[in-house]
């Protein structure tokens, strides 16, 4: 009968902020991991030639991989000093197994190097400090205005409020930085209208900058749906969202620390939350760091973990080991411990049902497609009808399935379509 | 792999797809609000009607649920029937305890006059959950409201008693003479005073006689579960607050009724509070099976129920056109999706197929 329970409770048709006690708490560092774990691929294809060898002794900021053609190469570093265990293939946040270099701390805490003098100033200060941003387009002229995501579209993560609260001066020196450096006339900053705190704060920090435009935006944007963005931000039509260009908000303190301190790219700020974390926080976590020492750090116990997850409770990617490591592109760890996982104690209640067209998902939905109807297309294999309906317009933000009561896996229906290779939109063109 | 993470072993961990939270809430939670939301609108039936319409909601739903077991257990082949309770509460398929059966079975026992035979109701169920709803293959899959469906099958089949209705119930009376034989349940029966609905004494007489504050508290005659406003409100705030149910059709509904029928030169007030509008509003057109999925299409829904009404009350033979323009929606449902959601999106989806 526990299926009638939540009758009784406020059910939220949006998710509730999870990542509690983090959102604007200072955070914590963690200085020296035992064992680093760098991959040397972070996207599909764009490896990172490894400059290292095993039993190699290697200082905290020394350049371990570069990667890239010519003008862009970007650089990767030792996050740690120690001792390069091996080289192998690990599995990697991305849900893939790449090559990895593995380093050991030998117990010293030592701050990074600098970046050395001859590395250059602008945009080859940025490659050599490892910034993953699009140098190509950036630095080919044509972007306009620069976008910054300041919204937090997952109920666990804290990484941008925090910024914008804590570190809004260092947000805004980095964001001054790229400007000048690509010669891009303006930057816009989208904040969540729900939260007039981050506003406020990033006001303060820009004093009396006028390049840099606050703007608020009615509810909080998945990266996934950052083009859309654009179009809402930029009104779409004539262009102007083509030639704009977006920056992480987390690698706006990186940039800063870059010129200001040749600093390389070693550590980045996560969330670390969930009901197998008993204390939430925000944590500056070296690259590499093993999500087990993560959750150890901050109070959780690796063992008792039922379900780890790199990102986001919404659009995150589920990990099968917790020797996976913290990468550029990770904002935050979130793991679980359910109960009743087992077949044997599910309710009657808590399995899929017939779709009532309650239009839950409907009224959720960012881009307003229609996924109860779109998943009801692809389960009776009519893909011609589902992508008619928006199949591509999806952004796979998860939030469908958090409402539906019936308990369709509507956004799992959805990216299986998507993923048919029949389906891909070249396929469709040609 | 030498490394660290084959010394010891932890938990295997769970690996799925995103997302990995849910808001807990299910279709159970759903038609339960619908019970609870529909709490003040029996207490107002059982003021109205008298202690006879417990009977008839009672023996409504048991007809509903009972049905609804029966076609279940046929449809599912390899029933076994032997432990039958325990197989109906625990059984994949047989899914009585969704809770669908039980709010059509009350909403059934809201729509019949205060003075029909008991057995009534209980025809109107069978037949809501039969034919307005199995036949189509349960839940989510029935073209037409199975509440709405059974009152017009009652109706058609039995006009005499689904079209005389009683005074309010006369309790001061029902108190004095009371004693507990099983004849005082139908004790309006004895010297209950017929009497009509202030629909059909506009119909008739063509003026409208009742006080605004007795068509508001529900001090009329009626269908059991439509005569008290103040209740069938109180049961829709619930519904809004809980998200249940979209503001989109109730307002648009009683929103086209009252600007249509003051363009006919009718009293709005008097339109909106009387006969079924304000139950129909709230707790038949905003069914979730048969009203459009899209905003813009509840919208269309809540306006042409509107229309509908307005255009069946002042033409048409009947006092009373609620049930009749929510069926008639129910039937353009399919319709109003297909061209409320999408031209947009079909533009997306070609641009998003040429981009690359």
């Amino acid at each position: 009968m526990d299926g009638f329970l939540p009758t009784f409770l406020r059910r939220k048709q949006t998710p509730p902020r999870s990542s509690g006690a983090a959102y604007d708490r200072p955070a914590e560092t963690f200085l020296n991991p035992r064992t680093v774990i760098i991959p040397l691929q972070e996207k599909p294809g764009e490896p990172y030639a490894c400059q290292v060898k095993p039993r190699e002794e290697v200082a905290a900021g020394q350049k371990i991989g570069e990667r890239g053609e010519a003008p862009f190469r970007l650089a990767v570093h030792a996050s740690i000093s120690g001792k390069v265990k091996e080289v192998e293939t690990h599995p990697s946040p991305q849900g893939v197994n790449v090559a990895s270099v593995v380093i050991e701390s030998q117990g010293k805490e030592e701050a990074p190097l600098k970046i050395p003098a001859e590395a250059g100033t602008g945009a080859d200060l940025l490659l050599q400090a490892g910034i993953p941003l699009d140098y190509s387009r950036l630095s080919a002229g044509r972007t306009e205005v620069l976008l910054v995501n300041g919204t937090e579209f997952e109920p666990n993560l804290a990484v941008r409020p925090y910024l914008f609260l804590r570190e809004g001066d260092r947000v805004v020196a980095g964001l001054r930085a790229l400007l000048e450096i690509f010669s891009i006339p303006r930057a816009l900053v989208c904040l969540d209208r729900k939260q007039p705190g981050l506003l406020w704060a990033l006001e303060r920090a820009l004093g009396g900058e006028k390049r840099i435009v606050p703007c608020r935006v009615r509810q909080a944007i998945p990266p996934s749906g950052e083009a859309g963005m654009a179009r809402e931000v930029l009104g779409g039509k004539d262009g102007s969202a083509a030639r704009a260009a977006f920056v992480e908000a987390a690698f706006l303190p990186a940039v800063w620390a870059a010129v200001q301190e040749r600093a390389p790219f070693v550590e980045r700020p996560i969330t670390v939350s969930g009901s197998a974390v008993p204390r939430p926080l925000n944590l500056k976590a070296r690259i590499g760091t093993p999500f087990a020492e993560v959750i150890g750090r901050c109070g959780g116990d690796p063992e008792r973990m039922t379900q780890l997850v790199m990102g986001g409770a919404l659009t995150g990617i589920s990990q099968p080991t917790a020797q996976v490591p913290v990468t550029h592109g990770t904002p935050g760890i979130l793991a679980l411990v359910s109960f009743s996982m087992g077949k044997g104690h599910q309710s009657k209640m808590y399995v899929e049902g017939p779709c009532t067209r309650c239009a839950k998902c409907v009224d959720r939905c960012p881009v307003s497609i229609l996924p109860a109807l779109i998943a009801a297309y692809c389960r009776k294999k009519m893909f011609a009808e589902a992508v008619e309906k928006g199949l591509f317009v999806c952004i796979d933000c998860g939030l469908c399935t958090y409402v539906c009561p019936a308990r369709i896996p509507l956004a799992e229906i959805l990216r299986e379509a998507r993923s048919r290779k029949e389906l891909r939109p070249g396929a469709a063109g040609s | 792999m030498n490394s660290p993470k084959d010394s010891r072993m932890p938990n295997p961990l769970i690996v799925s797809g995103p997302p990995y939270i849910r808001n807990g809430e299910t279709n159970h939670c759903l038609m339960f609000d619908v019970y609870i939301a529909a709490l003040p609108v029996m207490l107002a039936a059982v003021l109205v009607a008298g202690p006879y319409s417990i009977l008839l909601m009672a023996l409504s739903v048991l007809a509903a649920v009972a049905t609804e077991a029966i076609i279940q257990m046929i449809k599912t082949p390899g029933y076994r029937f032997r432990p039958l309770v325990y197989n109906l509460l625990t059984a994949d398929r047989v899914t009585i305890l969704d809770g669908s059966a039980l709010v059509t079975g009350l909403l059934v026992a809201f729509n019949v006059p205060p003075q029909v035979p008991f057995w009534l109701p209980m025809v109107g169920s069978a037949v809501a959950i039969s034919l307005g709803k199995q036949i189509f293959g349960g839940l989510g899959h029935n073209i037409f409201n199975p509440a709405l469906f059974a009152r017009t099958f009652l109706l058609a089949a039995w006009p005499a008693h689904m079209t005389s209705w009683l005074a309010p119930f006369d309790w001061s009376s029902y108190w004095a003479h009371l004693s507990w034989s099983p004849s005082t349940w139908r004790i309006q029966a004895v010297d209950a005073v017929s009497s009509a609905t202030p629909l059909g004494v506009m119909k008739e007489q063509g003026s409208m006689l009742t006080p605004y504050l007795n068509l508001f508290l529900g001090n009329i005659g009626g269908c059991i579960g439509e005569t008290s406003a103040l209740a069938i409100l109180l049961g829709g705030a619930y519904l809004l607050y809980k998200g249940t149910i979209t503001w989109h059709i109730p307002v648009t509904y009683l929103g086209t009724v009252a600007v249509m029928s003051s363009l006919f030169g009718k009293d709005p007030v008097f339109h909106l509070f009387s006969g079924g509008l304000m139950l129909g509003a709230f707790f038949m057109a905003t069914d979730v099976v048969t009203s459009p999925i899209t905003k813009m299409g509840r919208v269309v829904f809540g306006v042409g129920c509107g229309v509908i009404t307005v255009l069946i009350r002042s033409f048409g033979a009947l006092p009373e056109g609620v049930s009749y323009s929510i069926l008639l929606m129910n039937a353009c449902t399919p319709l109003i999706d297909r061209y409320t959601g999408g031209t947009v999106l079909r533009r997306e989806a070609a641009r998003s197929l040429k981009a690359s």
